[in-house]
């Protein structure tokens, strides 16, 4: 049994003029010790997918059907309570976007990181930051900066301090929403060093969510590709980076530009990710895909499996 | 910005505003108030507003009068003020020289409590100042007595007289005694010559009580007011001849000890407070803007001479200064203005500049900068657009502490004493204990009229802070 | 030290932007009390002693990391900022100080493309108003029919067509990619012949950056442009750029052809850049980065003697924290600042 198992999730977002599907009919597991990277354009709606698998979409979205089950148990429906008692935190924890932007001035970082400890535990505030400085030692932070205060941190050591309180409840899953943006490149290898270093060490089930697929190839073992609320290709990542079989996976991949190799051109996908509002019927690439044919504007094409384990949703394997 | 676009988020705007309830409660009542100020004065001459302290142009009116609709609310019915210029006439020459002239006045009396006053005015035109009219006041009671209050010469200078009844020695004493008649003795005890009013045994059945306000029992029916004049000169005339039967009751809002109508107060203090209240949170948060936008774009060391002057100005302790410049200077309301300007716009100013600091930071003014757009260009065409909005919240919720500190000065008694305003009528009122009187029609309705048109403003400005600032977040 | 420079600017005759020596040094406000006590004002230096020279049509990168002073450079280029020290040379022309009239020349044959789409276009401006703009400030186009004729064009240059479609909308009616694409499209209306591109496509999505860059690169070929191409990214450095130099705190520490930088990095920080850089290869993943260097990059206010490098340098050595070093010449038009191939 997967450790994470995602069945026809549908999360979306209840505004005036109607409802933001951003995730629609997603389906997704991950094993022990497996790290999943989910990648697409903004707005496609990965994060919505990390906030609903923490069930905690910020209103006005709604988790309208499908389950989440994290070893066998069932979060979709259950009470507030009893997700921060038993579940957020400490079977499926996040890494926001950001975050490490939005630590709070007036606290010490120990504090910060101890907090799950303290409000999810009721665990004493000293023996909370004892438990602190152990996972900060293990982000490869000074134990020692638990007394410091984040403006006094760089930017790298405060991203280490925000997985660090990911990490303070030992969950089985952690989401890394966009873990490296906004970091220069080599705190962003760094930090992906500590990704895959954490995986390796804690057995940590990864999902990572990043618009950038070189970051993501440094640590996914499998790959989704979203696009406007649906995975479109779901694969070992070997597979579908070397040999990827959905346009929009190939396009988005060709559109890399690449330090070691001399390309004469980058290939881009012409017009914008539709609204999600009213997304187009049929395949929702289909206005914008070179390859469209007669089915792709009015049926929706299934996810199937293509080469072992590695699934794609489109009507030229389905249909041709 | 085209004036279409304009229009078009005046009407956004005004979509998103209809929504905010409290938005809409407070324009209802800011109208009301509007209203009050525009139509208010079209029924009370201005002269109301001038004379406020004319003790003379208000002697007609009934003192200490509760509003009239208190009527409608109590079975104890209160007399409403008349003014009666219409009367029967009949002359006839008594002898040779001397004419008669007899104008009879009549007032139904239906109510509870005897009228506050008797007054007769008129004008009076004598060719020989050496011999002047005599003049009795006789009151026909329904029960068929007679009692002269009033028989003297009309001797005085001038022509315009005025004869306050009820407050004429020998009025007084000539009613008084009347009462005494049909008095018992234990209750001549308990009543003081000074303290009775005359147009109680008058007005009061007569049987025991007549002489004690909370016995007596009114006598209802129609009274005649005889008037008669005897002229030594057959040519002497009077003119204007007008009885007033002091109501107890007056208006909408009843009148103050000093006869004043508290509704036309009211009235034009609502001028007064929406013209300080608008004209200063208007200049103060237009200089404030200026003030603050300046420093943010002149920057450097002028930034640094503008903000050591904010400072200085946001140190001072204004309610005291401008108590002090009051007293010594007796301002009128524009200098009040004035005052309330110099000390009112660094709130804004503040905010103004932080605003233009991050507005100056952006790329599309960098943007502008790179193809040489000047400071001004940058003010007027992407500082200015965004401040604006912010301008008209701000304007709204000045307005209360505006008008509440002129209040205040007016309370204190240093306001512009040409004017009528609330804080005025308040201050009057306290200087006569009006609260201790119970004259609550005095007291509280300049009050509630503070609060409300303060809390209308509020309204309007949360609201409108709701509606602009998200959109100036994600700017 | 004259001799090193002169070597970068080898070429200088030819170059159509040649900034020598720039600096800029930001002052930090003092409180009242140090101001009182006299104590000196500290300084951020931004840009310390840079010089380069580009080459008409050639497009030329700037990359480094955060803080590296490459975006105060480009501010410095296109006057948004006045240096503290040092020329800048337009065509041959020094235009450190200008008049009033060649100022307003000199912008409109240099301009600049910023990095944030959504904040360089004003919420409240339509298109047609913000392209209108810098024709409205420097007088181009007298008539209302002149000026709409060149936006037009200019949205045309930029592939925004129909142009009834786009001209009336606001920024927010637009996507990431058109809002950059009117970017472009305001910073080409006047016809410049130098742009300085600051990350233009940093806060893009994967697609659309592909898509800026090609634009970008035939508007290049189209107009003849050359092309200051900011950047912290040094793979669309190596795709879009014919030279690339790496900054580090405020000087340039190498300067080669993308391809040389790349393929042959000598200095240990280009070389600690290009291995962090992540490849879209899986294979890589179950193995540890080894990135030679150590920390994070210092303060620009306590800039570190000697090499500016050398506290984070696996291979410093004796003269490392004492002489700073030169731009030298390694091969042909590669140009290396560092002890390693000074010194031994």
């Amino acid at each position: 049994m997967p450790l994470l198992e995602v069945k026809d999730l549908k999360a979306y977002y209840f505004i005036s003029r109607g409802a933001v599907k951003a995730v629609d009919n997603v389906s997704i597991d991950l094993e022990k010790g497996e790290s999943l990277g989910l990648a697409g354009e903004s707005g496609c709606g990965k994060s919505t997918l990390g906030f609903a698998l923490m069930n905690m979409l910020p209103p006005p979205g709604r988790v309208v059907a499908g389950s989440i089950k994290i070893d066998g148990q069932e979060i979709v429906g259950m009470k507030e309570d009893e997700l921060r008692k038993r579940i957020r935190w400490q079977e499926i924890a996040m890494i926001f976007q950001g975050a490490m932007n939005v630590l709070n001035p007036v606290y010490t970082v120990g504090y910060q990181v101890a907090e799950p400890l303290i409000y999810h535990k009721g665990m004493g505030k000293k023996e909370a930051i004892e438990e602190a400085k152990k996972y900060l030692e293990l982000v490869g932070l000074d134990p020692n900066i638990v007394n410091r205060y984040p403006h006094e941190l760089s930017g790298g050591m405060k991203q280490r301090a925000v997985i660090a309180t990911a990490l303070i409840m030992s969950p089985k899953v952690l989401i890394a929403d966009e873990p490296t943006t906004a970091l220069d490149v080599i705190v962003q290898a760094q930090i992906i060093n500590l990704l895959k270093e954490l995986k390796r060490k804690l057995g940590l089930s990864i999902i990572i969510i990043s618009h950038d697929l070189s970051v993501i190839s440094e640590l996914a073992d499998r790959l989704a590709i979203m696009y406007a609320g649906k995975i479109v290709e779901l694969g070992p990542s070997d597979s579908v980076y070397s040999d990827p079989v959905h346009p929009y996976t190939k396009a988005l991949l060709n559109a890399i530009p690449r330090l070691r190799k001399k390309q004469e051109r980058l290939e881009f996908i012409p017009g914008a990710p539709p609204n999600l509002l009213s997304p187009p019927p049929g395949c929702r690439i289909h206005p914008r895909c070179p390859y469209r044919f007669e089915p792709c504007d009015k049926e929706e094409p299934e996810l199937v499996e293509v080469r072992p384990g590695h699934f794609v949703a489109c009507h030229l394997y389905t249909r041709r | 910005m085209r004036w279409s676009d304009f229009v078009e988020s005046l009407k956004d705007f005004w979509f998103e505003y209809k929504r905010q309830k409290i938005g809409m409660l407070g324009l209802a009542i800011l109208l009301f108030f509007i209203g009050l100020a525009i139509v208010g004065p079209r029924f009370y001459p201005a002269e109301m507003s001038r004379k406020w302290r004319d003790v003379t142009y208000w002697q007609n009116y009934p003192r200490s009068a509760r509003p009239s609709w208190i009527n409608y609310f109590s079975s104890h019915k209160m007399p409403p003020h008349l003014i009666i210029a219409e009367y029967e006439v009949s002359e006839r020459m008594i002898g040779a020289n001397i004419r008669e002239y007899v104008a009879t006045f009549n007032y139904d009396h239906e109510y509870d409590e005897p009228p506050s006053d008797l007054i007769l005015t008129f004008r009076r035109q004598v060719a020989d100042p050496t011999k002047p009219p005599t003049m009795t006041f006789v009151l026909l009671r329904p029960d068929g007595r007679e009692i002269e209050l009033i028989s003297k010469k009309l001797s005085e200078a001038g022509n315009q007289t005025r004869i306050v009844i009820t407050s004429d020695r020998g009025a007084l004493s000539t009613a008084y005694a009347f009462g005494r008649e049909f008095e018992t003795p234990e209750n001549l005890e308990k009543v003081h010559f000074e303290l009775t009013n005359p147009a109680l045994p008058l007005f009061s059945k007569a049987q025991p009580g007549i002489l004690l306000g909370n016995e007596a029992e009114p006598l209802k029916g129609t009274y005649t007011i005889r008037v008669t004049f005897y002229f030594q000169n057959p040519e002497d005339k009077i003119e204007d001849l007008t009885l007033i039967i002091g109501g107890r009751v007056y208006g909408l809002l009843g009148t103050d000890e000093n006869r004043r109508d508290l509704f036309a107060g009211l009235i034009w203090g609502t001028r007064v407070s929406l013209l300080i209240g608008i004209l200063t949170s208007v200049l103060s948060v237009f200089f404030g803007i200026f003030y603050g936008v300046m420093s943010a774009y002149l920057g450097g060391w002028k930034d640094e001479i503008l903000q050591r002057i904010y400072e200085i100005m946001s140190s001072i302790p204004t309610l005291p200064i401008l108590i002090l410049l009051s007293a010594i200077y007796k301002p009128s309301i524009w200098w009040i203005i004035f005052f309330l300007v110099v000390f009112g716009w660094m709130g804004t100013s503040r905010m103004a500049r932080s605003m233009a600091y991050q507005i100056k930071e952006m790329d599309y003014v960098e943007a502008a900068r790179a193809v040489g757009a000047s400071g001004f260009w940058i003010v007027r065409k992407h500082v200015m657009p965004q401040i604006l909005p912010y301008a008209f919240a701000s304007m709204a919720l000045s307005v209360p502490s505006a008008i509440l500190t002129e209040a205040g000065l007016s309370f204190l008694g240093l306001g512009d004493i040409n004017r009528v305003t609330w804080g005025q009528i308040l201050h009057d009122a306290q200087s006569t204990a009006a609260t201790i009187k119970g004259m609550w029609w005095w007291v509280l309705p300049p009050g509630l009229a503070m609060a409300l048109l303060g809390l209308s403003f509020a309204f309007i400005g949360a609201a409108l802070n709701t509606i602009l600032f998200p959109k100036l977040k994600t700017l | 030290m004259v001799e090193a420079k002169e070597a970068v600017l080898m070429d200088s005759k030819e170059a159509v932007m040649k900034v020598e020596n720039l600096r800029k040094y930001f002052m930090i406000r003092r409180s009242f009390g140090e101001f009182i006590t006299g104590k000196p004002p500290r300084y951020v230096k931004a840009v310390d002693g840079v010089s380069f020279a580009i080459k008409p049509k050639e497009v030329f990168a700037l990359v480094g990391e955060s803080g590296c002073g490459k975006t105060t450079t480009g501010k410095l280029i296109v006057k948004l900022l006045r240096p503290s020290g040092g020329r800048i040379y337009f065509n041959g022309t020094d235009v450190t100080e200008l008049s009033t009239e060649e100022e307003i020349e000199y912008r409109k044959r240099v301009q600049i493309i910023f990095q944030d789409p959504y904040s360089s276009l004003d919420p409240r401006f339509r298109v047609y108003d913000i392209l209108e703009e810098p024709l409205l400030i420097t007088k181009v186009g007298e008539t209302k029919a002149e000026r709409r004729e060149l936006i037009y064009k200019a949205l045309e240059e930029v592939r925004l067509v129909p142009q009834e479609e786009f001209i009336g909308r606001f920024p927010h009616q637009l996507s990431g990619g058109q809002r950059q694409r009117v970017a472009i499209a305001r910073a080409l209306i006047l016809n410049p012949e130098f742009l300085v591109a600051d990350e233009p496509v940093s806060m893009l999505d994967l697609s659309i950056r592909a898509e800026i860059l090609e634009l970008m690169r035939e508007l290049k070929e189209r107009h003849g442009l050359t092309y200051l191409y900011i950047t912290h990214d040094l793979s669309t450095a190596r795709f879009f750029c014919d030279r690339i130099a790496v900054m580090y705190l405020g000087k340039i520490v190498e300067l080669a052809t993308s391809d040389r930088l790349i393929e042959n990095p000598v200095h240990p920080y280009t070389k600690a850049l290009l291995i962090a850089v992540p490849e879209p290869d899986p294979s890589q993943r179950h193995v540890m980065k080894e990135i030679p260097i150590i920390g994070e990059v210092p303060s620009a206010v306590n800039i570190p003697p000697g090499c500016r490098f050398h506290p984070r340098c696996p291979y410093r050595f004796e003269p490392c924290d004492k002489e700073e070093p030169e731009l030298i010449e390694v091969e042909p038009d590669h140009y290396v600042a560092c002890h390693l191939v000074s010194k031994k």
